[in-house]
Order: structure tokens, then C-alpha cells, then sequence
């Protein structure tokens, strides 16, 4: 009897703990927390072959015989960060930085 | 020394530079925000998604670089790179604190024309979104990999971590936003 109160006891506060940990959960954003962000089924998870691939340690064959779908995913979001890494820095931002330096000279450590 | 007893390879290197404006030369300082602002800059704008804040973090990095200068030990272009890779985090710890989140109506593109701003896509706009909702971390070495074109050796090197961790952490970032976006665009 003990030990069905004892177990009874720990369900209960295992109950109790889940419940605040959910509670604490739904107060963080979801990137904070230690989850897989939305359910992937298996067939849809990015593979070895593709990150190798996009690792530039395989190649597109291998990485297409493993799953075509992540590579023609992964094609598309290249064209994207592609153009991405041609942005540049707005041309007043140099102007603007050294107007509101000081006058003087930074110290010499 | 004048500038022109200065080797040529060595006139523009960020340690004589640097040596110039902490003798007072403050306008050599542009030099350094003309060689290292387009990176930074793409840096800032794929960790935070705006052109604004972006710019206000450069801004404040450059600033808080000259008055540091003199303490600059090593690599000048990794320490100023942590000098905003930090920026960008504090500003991402702050807007969750404060459960602020800026409207996709409110942010103006990076790009520098209208006429590019046309071409923004779709998934550009998708990507952004996705990667608002990594960990800051995964969104870093995301970033640093696909938007900035770097080796992971370089990454290791700027963030002071390990090649297998920062390997990890673009692995991660890749599943999570595949699972997000493949649906959508597979």
C-alpha cells in the first residue's frame, strides 16, 4: 500500500510537473525550445546525402538519389540566398557612422 | 613613418590603419567601414530581417570599434564581427522579452531599388519568416553559411567554436526550414 501511495504520489507529481512545464513552455518562443519545430514525417527529413551536398562533400547525383525533393527544394532556396549576398550596405551608412564619432582620437590601450 | 615608407602591400592592412587613426588620423576609420559594412551588413539584415535595424546595428558596432579601438588584439575583422554578431543577438534576446514583433508591412527590403525590390520573392519573404522562427544560433550559422558564403573553418574561427558544432547547428537550421517551407516549394 505504501508503494501504490508512493507511486500514486509521484503520478500526481508528475502531473503537476508536466503541466508546468507546458505552461513554461507556451510562455518561450518556439525557436527557444528543445523541440523538433513542426512534425516531419521520416521521408521528408533533410538526408546525410543532402547536407553532404550542400556541404560540398557530395555530390548532386548522390544527393538527388537520396531525395530528389530536398535537392530541388534546396536548388531554389540557393537562388534565393544567391541574390541575398549581393545586398550592400546602404551608401549613407558611412557618412552616417563617421558623423557621430567623437572628435577625438580613440585611446591607445 | 609617412605612408609612403610603408610597403605598398602594407599601406591598407587594418593594423596600420588602425594605427593611423589612434594617432589621430580619424578619417582613416573609413577605410575600415568601407572594407568590412557590406558583410556586416548582410549579417545584420538576415539575423533580424530589417534594413533599419540592421543599419542601426552597424552603426553602433562601428562606433563602439573606434572608441575599443586601441584594445584590438589579433584579427580586427573578427573582433568587430563579434562586435555585431553580438548586436544582433541582444536585439533578437530584447524583441522576444518584450514580445515585440515587427510587422512584415513595416519592413522596408535590403534591396537598394524599387525596381529590385520587385523582384523580393516569394520564398525570400517565406525564408525570412522561417528563419524568425529558429534559435538565434541556428539562424547565425545559417546565415553565415548560405547568406555569407563561408567555410565552417571561417565560421569557427569568427564565433570561437568547433567546425562539428557549427556542422550541427546548419544541419539543424536546414531540417527545421525544410520542414517549414518543403510543402510549400518542394
Amino acid at each position: 500500500m505504501m508503494l501504490d501511495r508512493h507511486e500514486a504520489h509521484e503520478n500526481l507529481n508528475q502531473k503537476v510537473r508536466d503541466t508546468r512545464d507546458a505552461a513554461v513552455s507556451a510562455d518561450r518562443p518556439a525557436a527557444d525550445r528543445e523541440v523538433p519545430l513542426p512534425e516531419v514525417a521520416a521521408a521528408d527529413t533533410i538526408t546525410d546525402a543532402v547536407n553532404m551536398w550542400l556541404d560540398g562533400e557530395a555530390s548532386e547525383a548522390d544527393a538527388r538519389e537520396a531525395n530528389d525533393k530536398a535537392v530541388q527544394f534546396w536548388a531554389r532556396v540557393a537562388k534565393d540566398t544567391d541574390t541575398m549576398r549581393h545586398v550592400k550596405a546602404p551608401a549613407h551608412l558611412m557618412a552616417n557612422i563617421m558623423a557621430a564619432l567623437p572628435g577625438k582620437a580613440p585611446l591607445a590601450d | 613613418m609617412t605612408e609612403s615608407e610603408i610597403p605598398p602591400n602594407d599601406v591598407d592592412n587594418d593594423q596600420n590603419v588602425i594605427s593611423r587613426v589612434l594617432a589621430g588620423d580619424r578619417d582613416a576609420f573609413a577605410l575600415l567601414i568601407g572594407r568590412y559594412s557590406d558583410p556586416l551588413y548582410r549579417h545584420a539584415l538576415g539575423m533580424t530581417g530589417s534594413p533599419d535595424v540592421a543599419e542601426d546595428i552597424l552603426q553602433t558596432s562601428f562606433i563602439k570599434a573606434y572608441h575599443h579601438l586601441g584594445e584590438v588584439r589579433g584579427r580586427f575583422d573578427a573582433w568587430l564581427f563579434r562586435i555585431v554578431a553580438n548586436g544582433c543577438k541582444d536585439w533578437l534576446k530584447n524583441i522576444r522579452r518584450t514580445h515585440l514583433s515587427y510587422d512584415e508591412d513595416d519592413q522596408p527590403s535590403g534591396y537598394a531599388t524599387p525596381d529590385e525590390d520587385l523582384d523580393r520573392t516569394e520564398l525570400r519573404q517565406d525564408l525570412d519568416a522561417a528563419l524568425a522562427q529558429l534559435a538565434p544560433s541556428l539562424r547565425e550559422a545559417f546565415i553565415m553559411k548560405h547568406v555569407e558564403g563561408r567555410s565552417y573553418e571561417e565560421m569557427a574561427d569568427l564565433l570561437g567554436t568547433t567546425v562539428g558544432a557549427l556542422k550541427m547547428r546548419v544541419h539543424r537550421a536546414r531540417e527545421a526550414l525544410q520542414a517549414l517551407l518543403e510543402e510549400k516549394y518542394a
